[in-house]
C-alpha cells in the first residue's frame, strides 16, 4: 500500500493487523517517513482541535475508538485534594468518552471552580451513569433525569443511584424538585428525605453522624430508618436533625441550643524550637529549617529523626480531658514514595532523660534526643500515597505524660519505625512542617477542656 | 497548574504521535497529569516544564500502549520509541505555527470537504452516515478523507516553509 495512505488509515483507526505490521516496518526503516508520520499526527491533533472548536466533536469518540466500551478509570482514584487539579481535570476529562452502554441517571449541569475526584465524567454537560461524584472544591449542579436538581457544595460526596434517588454521603446540598420529580428521595447515612415538591437543604456530617434537613420551600418528609419515624416539614425554615437515634425538629436556633456545645480547645506551638538530625551531620546540605525530616533505612547512614519542644508552663492542664499531638505532613522532594512499604508507621517518644531536655538547634546526631532517652507514647501510620494531611497521636499516655510535666518544656521525638523496600533507589524522606514552613503549621499540642 | 494548560497542545500532540487512538491519548494525559501534580515539587524552573512533562507522559503512553496491545494490533515498542524520539523536540511554538497554517489551508477546501475532514471526530458512525447519504461506501469515504488529509498536509508544509523564508 502507498505509505501515505497507510499512515492516514492508521491515524483514522482503519488498519488491520497486516497493515500495522507493514507500517511498523516502514517506520523502523525510514527516518524520513517517521518525520512525515509525526507531521501527520500533528495534523490529526490540529483537525481534532478544529472539530472541537466548531462543535462537531461529541462526548464519545469517533476516530480510532479503542475496543473497551466502558472505560472506567477506577485505577486512577488517587487522593487529590488540590483545587489546582480542577483545571487539569476539566481539560483532560473534557474529552472523555461518555458512559456508552450504561443508563444515564443525571447530567452535570454546571460547575463553578469545581475540583472532582470521580470515576464519572466531570465536564459540564456530561451524562452521568450510576456512581459516586466526589466534589473536593467549588460548587456544582447535577440534574437527575427525573428533573430533580442537586446543588452540591464542596467538600461533598453524592451517589447517583437512580433518576429518582440520590445519596449524600457527606457535605451540603440544596435539592430542588419540580413536579416531574415529586417523590424524589435523598438519602443520607442517617436517614432520608422524600421531597413532595420544591426545595430543601441538607447537610451531612459523617464525623458527628448527623444529618440536618431544612425546608426552604414546599414540603418534605424526613425518615429515620432505625426507629421508622417520619416527620413532615411544611413550614419554611423548619429543620429536622437526625443524630444517632435522636430526631429533633424546630427552627435552626432551637436546634442549635438543643445540641451540646463544642468543647474548649487550647493549642500550644513549638515557637520555632524544633530540629532534625542525620548521622553524617552534613546539616548545611540536608537539613531544611522549614521541615522536620524523618526517615528510616536499614543501613542507618541515611536516617533522619526530628524532635520538637513545647513550653507547657503557660497552660493549666489540671482539667484537660484530652491531649493530641498534631503534625502536618508536607510534600517531600527527597526520595521515591514507591520505594516505601504501602503503610509507613511512625513513633512519637516523650523525652524523660532530663540531660537531653536542653538540646540545641543545629546540634549533632550524637547529641540529639534519641529513642533511648524517652518512652514511646504512640504510633501513627501514613500510606505511601499520601504526602499531605494532619497526623499525630491522641491517647491517655500522651495526656498523662504532659500532665506530669505541665510546669516545664517537654520534648517529643519523631522517628519512622518502618524501613524501605530493598534496593538502591532512595526511599522517600517524610517531611513535616516546622514553624518556619511557608504553608503549613508546625507541630501543635492540642488540649480539650470541659467548659 | 496553569503550566499544564499552556502546554496542553504540545503534550496532546506528543501523545497522539505515540498512541493509536484519541481515547488512549486522553487516558495517558489524565494519568500523566496526576503524576505531574504529585511530582511538581521536583520541577525547578518554568522552562523545564515541557521536557519534564514529556518524560512523564512518554512513560504513561508506553504503559497505555502496552495495555492496548492485548486487545488489538499495535505498532511495536521499538517503533513507538522511535516515534516518541521524533516527536519529542516539537515545541508549543512550532505547533502554534502549524495550527495557524492548518487554519489557513482549511479555507482552501470546499465546505463539503471541510465537513468531511472533520467528520471522523463527530462520533461513531458519522462517516458512515455521510457515506449513506451520498450513496457511497464508508470505505470509499475514508479513502477520500485520507487523500484530503494528504493534500492538507502538503499545504501546511508549504505554508510553514514560506513563513520560514
Amino acid at each position: 500500500m502507498d505509505p501515505s495512505t497507510l499512515m492516514h488509515r492508521y491515524l483514522l483507526g482503519r488498519v488491520n493487523a497486516d497493515e500495522v505490521r507493514e507500517l511498523d516496518q516502514r517506520l523502523t526503516n525510514d527516518p524520513e517517513f517517521r518525520a512525515r508520520f509525526v507531521k501527520a499526527a500533528t495534523l490529526d491533533a490540529g483537525l481534532r482541535e478544529i472539530a472541537i472548536e466548531r462543535g462537531t466533536e461529541p462526548q464519545s469518540f469517533g476516530v480510532g475508538q479503542s475496543p473497551q466500551v466502558n472505560r472506567n478509570n477506577s485505577h486512577w482514584l488517587v487522593p487529590m485534594a488540590l483545587a489546582a487539579l480542577a483545571a487539569i481535570l476539566l481539560v483532560v476529562i473534557g474529552l472523555q468518552p461518555s458512559t456508552t452502554g450504561t443508563a444515564t441517571i443525571a447530567t452535570l449541569v454546571s460547575s463553578e471552580a469545581a475540583a472532582w475526584e470521580s470515576t464519572l465524567p466531570t465536564t459540564p454537560g456530561s451524562h452521568l451513569a450510576a456512581g459516586t461524584m466526589n466534589l473536593r472544591a467549588g460548587v456544582a449542579t447535577i440534574r437527575f433525569r427525573s428533573g430533580a436538581e442537586v446543588l452540591l457544595e464542596a467538600p461533598a460526596e453524592l451517589l447517583l443511584v437512580t433518576p429518582m434517588r440520590g445519596k449524600l454521603a457527606s457535605g451540603a446540598a440544596v435539592v430542588d424538585v419540580p413536579e416531574s420529580a415529586y417523590g424524589f428521595i435523598l438519602e443520607t447515612p442517617d436517614g432520608y428525605a422524600v421531597d413532595y415538591g420544591t426545595r430543601f437543604a441538607v447537610r451531612v456530617d459523617p464525623t458527628k453522624q448527623q444529618s440536618d434537613f431544612e425546608l426552604v420551600e414546599g414540603e418534605i418528609a424526613v425518615h429515620q430508618p432505625t426507629t421508622g419515624r417520619e416527620i413532615r416539614l411544611v413550614d419554611e425554615g423548619e429543620v429536622a436533625t437526625i443524630q444517632d437515634s435522636s430526631f429533633v425538629t424546630g427552627t435552626q436556633e432551637v436546634i442549635d441550643t438543643g445540641m451540646p456545645s463544642s468543647p474548649l480547645i487550647t493549642r500550644v506551638g513549638t515557637n520555632g524550637r524544633s530540629d532534625s538530625v542525620l548521622p553524617n551531620n552534613k546539616r548545611h546540605k540536608f537539613i531544611d529549617r522549614e521541615i522536620l525530616s524523618v526517615k528510616h533505612h536499614r543501613r542507618e547512614k541515611w536516617d533522619y529523626r526530628s524532635f520538637f519542644a513545647f513550653d507547657l508552663s503557660t497552660v493549666n492542664l489540671d482539667s484537660a480531658k484530652e491531649a493530641r499531638l498534631r503534625l502536618n505532613l508536607v510534600p517531600s522532594v527527597r526520595g521515591f514514595a514507591s520505594r516505601l512499604p504501602e503503610i509507613n508507621r511512625f513513633g512519637v517518644y516523650g523525652m524523660t532523660n532530663d540531660a537531653k531536655q536542653n538540646w540545641q538547634i543545629g546540634g549533632t546526631w550524637e547529641d540529639a534526643p534519641a529513642p533511648d532517652d524517652g518512652v514511646l507514647l504512640g504510633t501513627f501510620e501514613i500510606p505511601r500515597s499520601t504526602q499531605r494531611g494532619t497526623f499525630g497521636i491522641a491517647n491517655e499516655e500522651l495526656l498523662n505524660f504532659v500532665k506530669e510535666r505541665s510546669d516545664r518544656s517537654v520534648t517529643f521525638l519523631l522517628i519512622r519505625l518502618t524501613s524501605q523496600i530493598e534496593g538502591n533507589v532512595a526511599g522517600l524522606t517524610h517531611a513535616f512542617a516546622s514553624d518556619y514552613h511557608p504553608e503549613s503549621v508546625g507541630p501543635l499540642l492540642e488540649f480539650t477542656f470541659d467548659e | 497548574m496553569p503550566l499544564f494548560l499552556s502546554h496542553e497542545t504540545a503534550l496532546r500532540t506528543y501523545a497522539r504521535a505515540i498512541l493509536p487512538d484519541w481515547g488512549s491519548v486522553d487516558d495517558a494525559l489524565q494519568e500523566a497529569s496526576v503524576t505531574m501534580l504529585e511530582k511538581f515539587d521536583q520541577l525547578h524552573t518554568v522552562d523545564g516544564f515541557l521536557p519534564w512533562a514529556k518524560v512523564i507522559l512518554r512513560f504513561k503512553c508506553f504503559a497505555v500502549a502496552a495495555a492496548n496491545r492485548r486487545h488489538r494490533p499495535i505498532l511495536s515498542e521499538e517503533v513507538l520509541r522511535l516515534i516518541a524520539d521524533e516527536a519529542e523536540p516539537l515545541s508549543q511554538q512550532t505547533l502554534l505555527d502549524s495550527r495557524a497554517a492548518l487554519d489557513a489551508c482549511m479555507q482552501r477546501f470546499s465546505d463539503s470537504h471541510q465537513t468531511l475532514l472533520l467528520a471522523p471526530y463527530a462520533g461513531d458512525g458519522e462517516v458512515k452516515r455521510t457515506a449513506e447519504q451520498a450513496g457511497k461506501t464508508a470505505n470509499a469515504l475514508y479513502k477520500l478523507i485520507g487523500r484530503l488529509r494528504e493534500k492538507l498536509s502538503e499545504c501546511v508544509e508549504v505554508k510553514l516553509q514560506q513563513e520560514m523564508t
